[in-house]
């Protein structure tokens, strides 16, 4: 018996040893981080995505643009917070909920365009009517003003943009009997070049479209709705306020799309269903001039210039830029589609007018052009675009040139309400399209079923 | 400290013998007793039991509650959500899709779990007691490393290897045999080799020293008798290990019906939605859609697959 | 003492002494070409960690080269910007990764102690209830943690996301813990007891021996989790607090990813674990980590 409560003893001794040892971290880890200021000093935190090596020309913009900051501001610090994910959804869960709270919410956000309007609603965002009366402001091309504007007010700044483009491999097209300076006219002119090239050059995927998940919203962007505003149909009716389960123009896309999978036009289910399809596409297959055409966005050529992680610099001769043409080559002739990233304020940030005061600095016509300059984002604003700066610094990638002046003019996403299902769901119908498991009239059927799921009921037409 | 050898207990054998519980009632019990233990044991549960109880418990019922309102990510619902009752989950029994994702995760539980592992598992521990010391070593030494490689690297070192233009694809096409590769044409068939090869050592290793307690006197009398290799294995192994044959499918199962990286990775799901299990489904509803109260109603619903699962566990452990 | 316990193991394979040994060879030539399989996934890792440019193919993109080790340690590009390098995230990932492994194995020894010993009502209900929330999915409660911890000033603490990864590495410990006590008879510590050793001679003589095995199984199981986990630091956590899990994607581009990076990055990352593995496993005397048995 007496083996037992000693035995117990020790038993009681490790227990408690063992409490003592939590409490104790409980109580020394209670300091929570707090940020702000102390003694006249203040901290402006600004966060953004870091994602992958060409992240560095952001942060190389925002340092220059903390050093303009230090000469008006020499008691602030601006301290750089990026977040290191390569996936955007990923960036913007962490992003909302760091915008929850006062004790972790930065001061200055880095939003991408489509998300404003939702995180305006959500009330993560302070409102910045000030923007009105910003000179960078108003010299923003009209589209790039309506995009972060939500019940009529701004709540973002526009710093930068892209449009889609149709790559095409000169020498591929000219094989197959196409003109080296090609210029589609109509949806109709692409097919016929694709099945050229098809029948010509059996070993090269003719079109490269972003279809399908896992790519999810650069299918529906790059795939789907850059296409579908060629046409007259949209997918959500401004006059009216509701989405649109259907029309003439969701016809002709889904046809388009169909019939690129119905011939063997478009790249193998391999290709597009890898989750690093961008990558494979830009560094290896056009590299290897397996790719006759692609609509991708306006970054592509830069991935080729000297520094990047696969450079090739014989691609700027290789390769040539058609505009998108629309769909039956009605005016205005061209079509494009842009997303694009914005400066924003959360509403619990710390000092929303020292927040206010550091975007005007970045927003520089000097900063923001050495910025896209390298970065192969497209500048917003004309200012931006006719600097010195900016057009001897993209003086080495001719097809980058040839995007530039598509900005002024381009369409952007409905972004509000609930697009992020339906961008979704059209990722999941183009690639079931493109799997064979659905024909044109089946997509068009479901794709109307899911509108009316997702918007609700009242909110549809068509 | 004194190696394993000598440190292993006198050999028995899962649930047979008289010591199933640890010997604890072999001793007739005074009240003070039992109320001392009492109060040890609950001393000594108090460090699981807080840490457990507030950083887990907690979260867990605040997820069970917010699967029944319509939070989101961002949008009006992100700060200001309200109560829909049980909305996410009829939405989720009559979504064509989580029916499908249901269904690839029972598809991927049986091919990566309960073949790749615990039957490879088993299989190989038999091959490797057969082996030299030495093969031994090293052959599970690899097979632990395998173990050991973080996931999101493992899935990319198996999408090089599978992949368009990867690895074996160059492999089999200089010895003139096509591959297409299967992340596209059988991705649930790839995700099962990847998870096979980055798990099995787990049930390897359970089986090994499973095997290892079984008495050498039982196996050879059975040899002398003329018993074949198979009925060995199938008369007298089995039986004997079916504890360690249990606990290993629960584990395992429980893991494998929570894995995401690994899948995320090597397909994200597809192409399209066919290797979308329901943890990238739930994943893609919270993430990717924002709407993170749906999201988590998935998740409920992942428990309690495996909580059902467990319950057949804990019933056939009882038996036994 | 330890001689008084019979060491009746079947050895190295119930038939290993009728066996005639030419016919072993045969099981090992299987079993190596078994271990070459597993060890093809790893080819594509070495050889693209030396290579200039490499890809997801083997083309040996511009040759061989160190490069991608050495650009590791230095000032990456992306060092400068995401606040930690690699050998900051790496020292992240050991803080994290012990932090939790220790917490984990002491509390997980003592509760599965008082598990296994005390006849505690409710026992078997408890411990079925601790198997069951091994199949949760962390995913899943990561965001409503992140609400509590806000709420409370927690996030962006390595404390307390050690705390919280101790939390979710509990259940499994503990049932790891029951069940190797379950293996140690309670005879040994009683005889220990009755022949007048005190509590702490009982403890170093009989008790830590016995459990050692299973303790070093509970401590790498929760390190190798706890280093490969990305979500929960991802969320609760940010620069420069992050671990080598969550730095990884520093490599992965939208339009480009740097494969030969990546490679060498995971070497790297992958070798801490690896390194542990060995030196635990050279003084468990090259025996399997499991040696100290699982039961039912």
């Amino acid at each position: 018996m007496k083996s037992f409560r000693t035995a117990s003893r020790r038993r009681t001794t490790i227990g408690l040893t063992g409490v003592a040892l939590v409490a104790a971290l409980a109580a020394s880890a209670c300091s929570g981080s707090s940020g702000g200021s102390s003694g006249g000093k203040q901290t402006l935190t600004i966060t953004g995505q870091y994602s992958g090596p060409s992240s560095n020309t952001l942060v190389n913009w925002w340092k220059a643009a903390a050093v303009e900051f230090k000469k008006t501001h020499p008691n602030v610090t601006v301290k750089i917070n990026n977040i290191v994910t390569t996936s955007e959804s990923t960036y913007y869960s962490k992003l909302d909920l760091l915008e929850r709270s006062s004790s972790t919410s930065p001061n200055v956000v880095y939003e991408d365009s489509f998300l404003v309007q939702s995180d305006a609603a959500a009330g993560y965002l302070a409102a910045m009517p000030q923007l009105k009366n910003f000179s960078e402001w108003k010299a923003l091309y009209p589209t790039f003003q309506k995009v972060t504007e939500y019940n009529g007010t701004p709540y973002a700044m526009m710093t930068e943009t892209d449009v889609q483009q149709i790559y095409f491999d000169k020498s591929l097209l000219v094989k197959a009997g196409l003109p080296a300076n090609w210029k589609p006219t109509t949806l109709n002119s692409i097919l016929t070049a694709a099945e050229a090239i098809k029948a010509k050059e059996p070993g090269v995927i003719p079109l490269w479209v972003y279809t399908g998940t896992p790519l999810g919203e650069a299918s529906s962007f790059r795939g789907f709705q850059v296409l579908l505003l060629g046409t007259n149909s949209r997918l959500y009716d401004q006059q009216t306020g509701k989405w649109e389960t259907g029309g003439p123009g969701f016809n002709q896309v889904f046809n388009f799309l169909a019939t690129l999978h119905k011939d063997g036009l478009e790249e193998p289910t391999s290709d597009w269903s890898n989750p690093n399809a961008g990558t494979v596409l830009n560094t290896q297959l056009m590299p290897s001039q397996k790719v006759a055409m692609a609509i991708d966005g306006s970054w592509v050529s830069t991935q080729w210039l000297p520094g990047q992680a696969k450079p090739w610099s014989a691609g700027f001769d290789t390769y040539s830029v058609a505009d998108l043409p629309t769909a039956n080559g009605q005016a205005p002739g061209v079509t494009n589609l842009s997303g694009g990233w914005s400066l924003a304020i959360p509403a619990k940030s710390s000092n929303q007018s020292l927040a206010y005061q550091f975007i005007q600095t970045a927003n520089s016509p000097a900063l923001l052009a050495k910025y896209d300059a390298v970065s192969g984002q497209l500048p917003v604003e004309g200012n931006v675009a006719k600097n010195s700066i900016f057009t001897s610094g993209i003086s080495s990638d001719p097809l980058f040139q040839e995007a530039v002046k598509y900005a002024a003019t381009t369409n952007y996403r409905p972004s509000f309400g609930p697009y992020n299902q339906l961008s979704t769901d059209i990722a999941a119908v183009t690639g079931q399209i493109s799997l064979g498991q659905l024909t044109a009239a089946q997509a068009e059927k479901t794709w109307a079923a899911d509108v009316r799921k997702e918007a609700g009921a009242g909110k549809t037409e068509g | 400290m004194p190696s394993t050898d000598s440190t292993v207990v006198e050999s028995r054998v899962d649930s047979v013998g008289p010591r199933a519980d640890g010997g604890r009632n072999r001793h007739g019990k005074s009240k003070a007793r039992r109320r001392r233990q009492l109060l040890a044991g609950a001393v000594m549960l108090a460090p699981f039991t807080v840490l457990v109880g507030v950083l887990l418990g907690w979260p867990i019922v605040w997820t069970f509650l917010l699967s029944f309102t319509n939070e989101t990510l961002t949008g009006p619902t992100a700060l200001h959500h309200k109560y829909i009752g049980f909305g996410n989950f009829t939405n989720l029994l009559t979504s064509s899709d989580f029916i499908s994702s249901l269904w690839h995760s029972i598809e991927y539980l049986v091919g990566s779990a309960w073949i790749g592992q615990v039957v490879l598992g088993f299989v190989l521990a038999l091959l490797l007691r057969r082996c030299s010391r030495r093969v031994q070593a090293i052959v599970g030494a690899v097979v632990i490393m395998s173990w050991i490689v973080p996931e999101v690297i493992a899935a990319f070192m198996w999408f090089a290897l599978l992949g368009q233009g990867g690895v074996l694809q160059e492999a089999l096409h200089s010895v003139g045999i096509g591959y297409s590769t299967i992340l596209t044409s059988h991705p649930i068939l790839a995700l099962n080799l990847a998870n096979a090869w980055r798990g099995v050592a787990f049930s390897m290793m359970l089986y090994m020293a499973a095997l290892a307690a079984i008495p050498r006197e039982l196996l050879e009398a059975a040899m002398l008798d003329g018993a074949s290799a198979w009925r060995r294995v199938f008369s007298i192994i089995l039986p004997l290990i079916k504890g360690s044959i249990l606990v290993d499918v629960v584990l395992v199962t429980l893991a494998t019906l929570n894995d995401f990286t690994l899948i995320f990775t090597l397909t994200g799901g597809g192409p399209g939605n066919a290797s979308q299990v329901l943890s990238t489904y739930m994943y893609q509803q919270g993430f990717v859609n924002y709407q993170i109260a749906y999201g988590t109603a998935v998740s409920v619903i992942l428990l309690l697959v495996g909580v059902v699962l467990s319950v057949f566990y804990v019933r056939a452990l009882r038996r036994s | 003492m330890a001689q008084a316990i019979s060491a009746r193991r079947s050895g190295n394979g119930p038939s290993a002494a009728n066996e005639k040994k030419p016919s072993r060879w045969r099981w090992n030539v299987v079993a190596l070409i078994v271990g070459l399989l597993f060890l093809a996934p790893f080819f594509w890792l070495i050889l693209t960690a030396f290579e200039k440019f490499g890809g997801l193919d083997l083309t040996g993109g511009g040759g061989f080269t160190f490069s991608n080790f050495t650009g590791l340690f230095g000032k990456t590009a992306a060092a400068q910007d995401i606040g930690e390098g690699v050998g900051g995230a790496l020292l992240n990932s050991i803080w994290l990764s012990a932090g939790t492994m220790i917490i984990t194995t002491v509390v997980a020894l003592i509760a599965g102690y008082a598990l296994s010993r005390f006849s505690i009502p409710g026992r078997n209900t408890i411990v079925y209830a601790i198997v069951f929330v091994t199949g949760l999915p962390i995913l899943a409660i990561v965001i409503p943690t992140y609400d509590i911890f806000v709420t409370y000033n927690l996030v962006n603490s390595l404390t307390w996301t050690i705390l919280f990864l101790t939390a979710t590495s509990l259940p499994f410990a503990v049932w790891l813990a029951k069940n190797f006590i379950d293996t140690v008879p309670l005879e040994l510590e009683e005889a220990a007891a009755t022949e007048g050793a005190n509590i702490f001679r009982t403890l170093q003589r009989v008790t830590i021996p016995l459990v050692g095995p299973g303790a070093t199984v509970i401590a790498f199981y929760t390190f190798i989790q706890a280093w490969g986990n990305f979500f929960v630091p991802f969320i609760l956590l940010q620069s420069p607090k992050l671990p080598a899990a969550v730095t990884t994607y520093q490599f992965f581009g939208e339009h480009s990813t740097n494969y030969s990076g990546l490679a060498a990055f995971s070497i790297v990352f992958t070798a801490v674990p690896v390194i542990f593995y060995i030196v635990i496993s050279k003084r468990n005397g090259g025996e399997s980590l499991f040696a100290g048995a699982i039961r039912g």
